[in-house]
């Protein structure tokens, strides 16, 4: 395969060398002279000075027989126009772009780049994951639908330890998949499975319910609740 | 009208005040104070400082209430981008970008956002002054 990366990020350089171990074709294109260089030492020549953005710069690396380009500078304006310029210019057939700001991922989506990542997403996700109480955290985006797997862990304090899983009123369209117990035994959600204090709950749902989701598992009333 | 215009260099300091007596209601952006200069000392409208391709800065430019978004700083990436939030997000009715490099014009013709092109234009400009 053939894979173009544009900004020679420290990001990119990993994922350069762990590429052409696999025995992809791999350039990455740099604006800074002293980086390229940097680069060139690192790698060996799989390196173009220029700016990615630019489509003469695209062209002389070949752009159009790519089979993947990612897109990874520190600037979100400059990914999402390198994206633009390979998809509509070049054909490329699969655009990635990572996203340090997160608000600009739908929008980045909508103008048309295949797969986008949000860094900041990431990190915050996993910095959730650190912090055991009360947090939905995002495990897996079904890029088609819209739906999200999400996991959830049983707080001490909230309504649902002890509970039926039958007797949780969930939110609509969302489905339980999984609990995990706190010996790490995976159980399938039958109806009358009894929830402790820290299980985790694998649930599938969409991002709109996502905060219904975590309030009821949190036994914290919600807003769409009868009661 | 109102106008919103992103990026206040000669160009963009220059057609705000143009616009601005003429009697639009006229909002500029740019992240670098010193370049509000470029306007003139007549300007009535608003001059805020902020980044034109941030959602929030937008917003404080009253993007939901414009009729037309100009996206003219120096860099083709930042008014790209500006430019396609204004129309594709916060739905500008009237949107115009300006980008050197010319082959990045016919990208945004399906998107409704009009683009103009320095280069060509003042390649245009320099032909017919020599062949004059």
């Amino acid at each position: 395969m053939y894979i173009l990366l544009v900004g020679g990020s420290t990001l990119s350089f990993n994922l350069a060398k762990d590429l052409l171990q696999r025995f992809h074709e791999v350039l990455i294109v740099e604006r800074d002279r002293e980086r390229g260089e940097e680069l060139s030492r690192m790698l060996g020549d799989v390196v173009l000075r220029g700016d990615g953005c630019e489509a003469s710069v695209l062209e002389m690396a070949g752009a159009s027989r790519a089979d993947t380009f990612i897109a990874t500078t520190r600037e979100d304006k400059d990914n999402l126009t390198a994206c633009q310029v390979a998809k509509a210019i070049f054909r490329v057939p699969r655009t990635i772009s990572t996203i340090n700001d997160p608000r600009n991922e739908p929008l980045f989506k909508k103008l048309g780049v295949d797969v986008t990542i949000s860094v900041t997403d990431i990190i915050l996700s996993n910095i959730e994951h650190q912090i055991p109480e009360r947090s939905v955290v995002q495990l897996l985006e079904i890029e088609e639908s819209g739906a999200e797997l999400v996991s959830v862990k049983v707080p001490s304090d909230g309504g649902i330890d002890g509970k039926r899983l039958e007797d949780i009123e969930l939110p609509e369209g969302t489905l339980i998949t999984l609990v995990i117990g706190k010996d790490g035994a995976a159980q399938p959600p039958n109806p009358d499975l009894v929830l402790k204090e820290a299980d985790e709950i694998i649930a599938l749902t969409s991002a709109e319910h996502k905060e219904t989701l975590r309030a009821t598992l949190s036994g914290e009333p919600t807003p769409n609740s009868d009661d | 009208m109102n106008i919103v215009i992103v990026g206040c260099g000669r160009v963009g300091g220059r057609l705000g005040t143009v616009l601005d007596a003429e009697g639009h209601k006229v909002t500029v952006m740019d992240i670098d104070e010193d370049s509000f200069r470029f306007l003139g000392s007549g300007f009535r409208g608003e001059a805020i400082i902020g980044d034109g391709t941030d959602d929030d800065d937008l917003v404080r430019t009253d993007i939901d209430d414009t009729d037309v978004f100009i996206a003219a700083t120096r860099d083709d990436s930042c008014n790209l981008l500006a430019a396609q939030k204004a129309k594709v997000q916060f739905k500008v009715p009237k949107v115009v970008c300006r980008v050197y490099d010319p082959v990045q014009k016919d990208l945004f013709r399906d998107l409704g956002v009009e683009t103009v092109t320095p280069t060509t234009v003042t390649v245009e400009l320099l032909k017919d002054a020599i062949e004059r």
